[in-house]
């Protein structure tokens, strides 16, 4: 019976502990997809620049997988960059480089956000988890 | 039905709403359509021969105005500029900025709108797609007569220079002469190999070199230079300075093939580049295209002209 107890305190201590990795984990991925996003775009920019072709092409060498994988970002994130791919195709040359531009730095904005949200919450989510498992076996106790 | 096929090919760059109504078209009127025109707020017109042609909602075609024919809205046309430019106007500006873009069957859409001054595009009033066709065997008159030397194909606008030029290309350089010809073909639009991404749309024979480039007169000069070739062929003689590359080639014992809108035959010498052209010997021959298609296209020396035998 007390094996089954404890067992079970360590099941739920694990998942609430599961939890919180999960939490912080998107997080991080967040602040990665982000500068994916931000060294793809720089990579767009240059290639239209240098007359490098026509924007599937272009999508093509500076992403690894098309289309785009917007998982892990916020609704804001995602609107920015599907924002800038819907009006580039009528824009010439310099007002493409420079829409990229305002792309990026707005990009940059959510990327230092979602930075500092991850060193504020990123640890704390992991060790809530795990106290929160804690807690509710105490409670059950 | 190879026609019909290219009349196909090209309805990837309009609108879905004006691509539903031109699929609905007769078969024969898509195979004798040349030129898709769609202007703001007009009727969808279509040039089919030398007629123009208005096209009903219901897909119906008419040589006349009423009142429900398909017209074309401002989202119709900026769809089709996206589709166009494949949603890449950055790509396609040096053609932009020259009002015309080239399409993916080696078609070729002209646009009108207000272009900014960096090459931007914006408030599109029309385009006009004009469906490429080769006519293999359009040139058999002149290569029967073909002389190896310079030779002007003149005509007037419409009677088909681009498409002889094209094919005559494809014959001289297949050898049709008895001897394979090294071609070098100056294409300042793509117009006559129907270039997209390296590729050639038209057949252009085995031993020819294609060269894209805007600026004809540079094109000629790095033609003569680079690939040494037995005839430099382009389209639409203008400039004086292309004159004076043309003279530069003929020093240099290249031949040169290019075509000049001319109404008629006279005025091939009161125009001053053709004048120009003839007088400095750089062209053996003169093959004048007929006013309706399907005409014969006659061949004649140069001295003949000069001797007033054919004016």
């Amino acid at each position: 019976m007390l094996l089954f107890k404890l067992c079970g305190f360590a099941l739920v201590i694990f998942s609430c502990a599961f939890v919180g990795f999960l939490k912080a984990n998107h997080l991080n991925m967040r602040v990665k997809k982000l500068c994916y996003l931000q060294k793809g775009i720089t990579r767009f920019k240059e290639l239209v620049r240098l007359h490098g072709g026509e924007t599937d092409r272009l999508l093509d060498k500076c992403f690894e997988s098309r289309p785009i994988d917007y998982s892990y970002l916020e609704l804001g994130d995602h609107e920015i960059v599907s924002g800038l791919f819907e009006e580039i195709g009528m824009l010439d040359t310099e007002s493409a480089c420079n829409r990229c531009e305002l792309c990026l730095s707005m990009l940059k904005t959510k990327y230092d956000e979602a930075q500092k949200k991850y060193r504020d919450l990123g640890k704390l989510y992991k060790s809530i988890g795990a106290l929160t498992g804690v807690f509710i076996c105490i409670l059950l106790l | 039905m190879q026609e019909n096929k290219n009349f196909n090919s090209v309805l990837y760059a309009v609108s879905d709403r004006t691509k539903a109504v031109l699929e609905r078209l007769s078969a024969t009127v898509k195979t004798n359509t040349i030129e898709i025109r769609m202007r703001l707020g007009l009727p969808l017109a279509l040039t089919v021969g030398t007629e123009t042609v208005f096209v009903r909602e219901n897909g119906g075609a008419q040589f006349f105005l009423s009142n429900d024919l398909f017209k074309i809205t401002k989202a119709d046309l900026e769809e089709s500029f996206r589709r166009l430019c494949n949603n890449s106007a950055f790509a396609h500006e040096s053609e932009v900025k020259n009002g015309y873009i080239v399409m993916k069957n080696g078609s070729r859409a002209g646009i009108c709108g207000n272009i900014s001054p960096n090459g931007g595009f914006h408030d599109i009033s029309s385009i006009n797609i004009r469906i490429a066709h080769e006519v293999f065997g359009s040139a058999n008159e002149i290569v029967r007569n073909y002389k190896n030397g310079g030779l002007l194909i003149a005509g007037s606008p419409g009677s088909g220079k681009t498409t002889v030029l094209r094919d005559l290309v494809r014959q001289l350089s297949n050898g049709s002469t008895g001897r394979l010809l090294r071609i070098a073909v100056i294409d300042t639009r793509c117009e006559i190999s129907g270039s997209y991404a390296g590729y050639t749309a038209n057949d252009l024979g085995s031993n020819t070199d294609v060269l894209i480039t805007e600026q004809k007169a540079e094109g000629l000069e790095i033609a003569l230079r680079t690939m040494f070739p037995n005839i430099i062929a382009f389209d639409e003689i203008a400039t004086v300075d292309e004159l004076k590359k043309v003279s530069e080639s003929f020093y240099s014992g290249v031949n040169i093939i290019t075509t000049a809108h001319i109404g008629a035959i006279d005025e091939l010498k009161t125009r001053n580049v053709t004048n120009l052209l003839l007088e400095s010997g750089a062209i053996n021959q003169i093959a004048l295209l007929p006013r309706i298609h399907g005409g014969k296209i006659r061949v004649f020396d140069t001295k003949e002209l000069y001797h007033n035998a054919v004016v």
